[in-house]
């Protein structure tokens, strides 16, 4: 992970330790030439702490995509001045999360990713229920094209077909007519509380697993996803507004059907988290 | 926090998008001049919205965000970027931020006379929120 910290807005990339982002990861290619001996020293930790953003999460999957912000306002936060490293996790299982917002909307985004007819995606994240409407945990494309997508939202009301606490959408399109999608009756997510989602579509699945479970659907089409390429955004779309307040910590975009090994997948991360 | 929406004119060699983004990028030199910054480093400090009928850029700041200008930083491509505001302006400029050097200014200080502002209502009554639920 490539982080600034507002302190002098200097940046740096954070290593992994031991597979995760810690206070004790080492630092490099720093953009002030000096050494640290480790994230907590970046970021002044024991002395006086510094906020500190996400200029970019590097892609761990060996194809590049790493997600990135050039913004400053718009750039997720992964450090708090008063409470140090941001995790989620239940206690002894803490676990760095992205602090994602809506307003200012702090969002990623990559360089084109192309699919052809399958999508599988795995998250992990915590939403915030803020009363709005249209919440984007992440989407493909630019909005009025947008192909791969996801939305969640939590609280009542209803509009289009969308609802709110009421849906979870996953579709090849925004458009009702966009097929294949899910819509879930249930509320699929909880304000405040983590989440492992994974979601499938493609010619024989349109499901939705939400921490091993799956939700009753409004409406589920299968077939196959419209090939394309083109950008993930992280948090929203290209619309301005409707990210999700709440955190982020793992995204997992296989452009290929992967139901068929869900369960071991979502033990894989899950073995990590503990959310369930 | 009061955001306010700049929409950016285009002006000769830039379209409305280039030139928001080009002064957005000054705007971030303030705080980290472009001496100080690796190619793979931030360099804008506001966000630019489209609007959805017009094309138009818009930078979104923040009136009250408290910018920190860096000693070594250099006015000189901003206000080449700034042709319509007068002369005597883009002096007060200068000597604005020489006084504040290693300080921080508000942003709404830095916000010329001659730039369209409009606040969150004023945006969306302007159409620069498409209504369709993207």
């Amino acid at each position: 992970m490539r982080v600034r910290r507002a302190s002098d807005n200097v940046e740096a990339d954070v290593a992994f330790d031991a597979g995760e982002l810690k206070l004790t990861s080492a630092i490099s290619n720093t953009s002030d030439a000096q050494s640290y001996t480790d994230f907590a020293d970046f970021v002044d930790h024991t002395g006086t702490p510094t906020n500190a953003f996400v200029r970019t999460w590097y892609d761990q999957s060996g194809n590049a995509y790493d997600a990135g912000q050039s913004t400053a306002a718009s750039q997720p936060k992964i450090y708090d001045s008063t409470t140090g490293l941001i995790e989620e996790g239940s206690a002894g299982n803490e676990k760095p999360a992205l602090e994602l917002g809506r307003s200012p909307r702090k969002q990623l985004t990559t360089s084109a990713i192309s699919w052809s007819t399958s999508f599988t995606a795995v998250t992990v994240l915590q939403p915030t229920d803020d009363g709005n409407f249209y919440i984007k945990n992440w989407s493909i494309g630019a909005d009025a094209t947008a192909r791969g997508y996801a939305h969640i939202s939590m609280t009542g009301g209803s509009e289009i077909d969308w609802q709110r606490d009421d849906s979870a959408m996953f579709g090849d399109g925004y458009a009702s007519t966009s097929d294949p999608r899910i819509l879930t009756t249930g509320s699929a997510f909880t304000s405040g509380s983590q989440a492992l989602s994974f979601l499938s579509l493609n010619s024989t699945a349109a499901t939705l697993h939400v921490n091993g479970s799956e939700p009753t659907y409004r409406k589920q089409t299968t077939g196959n996803t419209s090939a394309d390429s083109d950008i993930l955004y992280i948090n929203g779309g290209t619309t301005s507004g409707q990210g999700m307040n709440g955190t982020m910590q793992e995204l997992i975009l296989y452009t290929s059907d992967q139901s068929s090994s869900r369960t071991t997948i979502q033990n894989n991360v899950n073995g990590f988290y503990s959310i369930y | 926090m009061a955001t306010v929406y700049l929409p950016v004119e285009p002006i000769s060699g830039y379209d409305s998008a280039a030139r928001a983004d080009a002064i957005d990028a000054e705007v971030w030199c303030l705080l980290r001049p472009a001496a100080l910054q690796l190619p793979q480093d931030t360099k804008y400090l506001y966000p630019r919205i489209v609007h959805p009928t017009t094309g138009q850029t818009a930078v979104v700041g923040d009136t009250e965000d408290n910018i920190y200008i860096h000693p070594d930083v250099d006015l000189t491509n901003l206000l080449a970027l700034l042709p319509e505001v007068p002369q005597a302006e883009k002096d007060g400029l200068v000597m604005f931020i020489d006084m504040n050097r290693g300080g921080t200014v508000p942003f709404g200080q830095l916000i010329p006379s001659t730039s369209t502002q409009l606040t969150q209502v004023e945006a969306e009554a302007e159409g620069w929120f498409p209504d369709a639920p993207y």
